[in-house]
């Protein structure tokens, strides 16, 4: 049974590859007029399922998804390209952490199964 | 130390040097743009650039590093520079006076270059900062890849 | 006899030995706190795991020094229980 790090793991490499999506979505629409930029709704879905100790079920619906960028106020958003491009290489770095972090991980499962004879 | 703040900080400090950039360019850009005898017309501008966090002493932040972020650079506000408009020799130009002068906004064209070339600087120790940030962070990840 | 006996026997010596003895039967107990130790170490990596996931702030040598010391730390048990088990089947094969 996979844990619960796992499980949200595996989600947020989706988020990670949808938010690539949006982010060279908003780069290629730099200089479209009237172009709203997208944004991944993610982390409000898992922050809205932390509070509630259910059983393993709770990620059940959390899937990420893309979505029109909204400013509180009223302003409309506009895609900065060196913003964007920060934004990418955040995405990418949090990419690679995350496939490290559950390659190193499940080593330790590894571990188990071949008794340390690896 | 998150390893989002660094990112941040950077951002934040690219954010403020383009808003430099964009403002020297403008003014210089209208430094000959004439001012009409009503006086409306373009003045030249200045970058209010501050931190978000005046109110304690930057050490006991760096102690609590989930505050350095609050520390990085914003934009303050835009204002206006309190110099008066050139006054040019131009008889006969529709907006000229009655002595033949007509007034054009008070560049420092100097100055603007300069702060052209200190927010180009600026700008690229960001994307350096940013860059470091981003290898460090990738030696981060090797660790324990060792066996 | 019994003196030339005594003679070689350190009695002191030997009843360390036998005390020796009857704390290492507690090795149980020691093998049970390492694995409660690399049990904890998991699930903090897998604390950090999710942390880092849901994107909040974490200190990515963070993360990544956790799952090590707790890979380090069940390896060690593991390795530990592989050794018990050989000088089990060492004694098991012994010739009386």
């Amino acid at each position: 049974m996979p844990t619960e790090g796992m499980a949200i793991a595996r989600l947020a490499l989706d988020a990670a590859m949808l938010r690539h999506q949006a982010i060279a979505s908003n780069i290629a629409n730099v200089n479209t007029a009237g172009y709203v930029p997208l944004r991944v709704n993610f982390e409000e879905q898992l922050a809205s399922v932390s509070g509630n100790q259910g059983s393993g079920d709770k990620l059940q619906g959390v899937t990420p998804f893309i979505e029109q960028e909204s400013k509180p106020n009223g302003l409309t958003p506009q895609v900065a390209l060196d913003m964007e491009i920060v934004k990418l290489n955040m995405n990418t770095l949090h990419y690679q952490a995350l496939l490290r972090a559950i390659s190193r991980y499940t080593s330790i499962e590894v571990v188990a199964i071949t008794e340390g004879s690896r | 130390m998150d390893w989002q703040t660094s990112f941040a900080i950077s951002g934040a400090g690219m954010k403020v040097e383009q808003t430099r950039f964009n403002v020297a360019a403008l003014n210089l850009a209208n430094a000959n743009a004439v001012i009409g005898r009503d006086g409306s017309g373009f003045r030249p501008l200045s970058v209010i650039a501050g931190t978000t966090n005046y109110s304690a002493p930057f050490k006991s932040y760096m102690q609590k590093e989930q505050m350095l972020a609050s520390y990085a650079p914003r934009i303050q506000g835009i204002v206006e520079q309190d110099v008066s408009p050139r006054q040019i020799s131009m008889p006969g130009h529709p907006e000229a006076d009655d002595k033949g002068f007509v007034q054009v906004p008070g560049v420092n064209s100097t100055l603007e270059m300069l702060n052209i070339i200190t927010a180009l600087r600026a700008y690229e120790g960001n994307v350096v900062a940013m860059n470091a940030a981003k290898s460090m962070a990738q030696k981060a990840l090797d660790i324990g890849s060792g066996s | 006899m019994i003196d030339s006996i005594a003679a070689y026997g350190n009695m002191e010596g030997i009843g360390n030995v036998a005390t020796n003895a009857t704390r290492s039967t507690t090795f149980i107990d020691w093998m049970s706190t390492e694995l409660t130790k690399a049990n904890g170490a998991i699930n903090d990596a897998d604390v950090n795991l999710k942390k880092l996931a849901a994107n909040e702030p974490v200190a990515l040598h963070e993360v990544m020094l956790s799952i090590e010391e707790a890979r380090l730390q069940f390896q060690l048990v593991t390795q530990v229980r592989n050794r018990i088990l050989d000088a089990y089947q060492d004694l098991l094969k012994m010739q009386i």
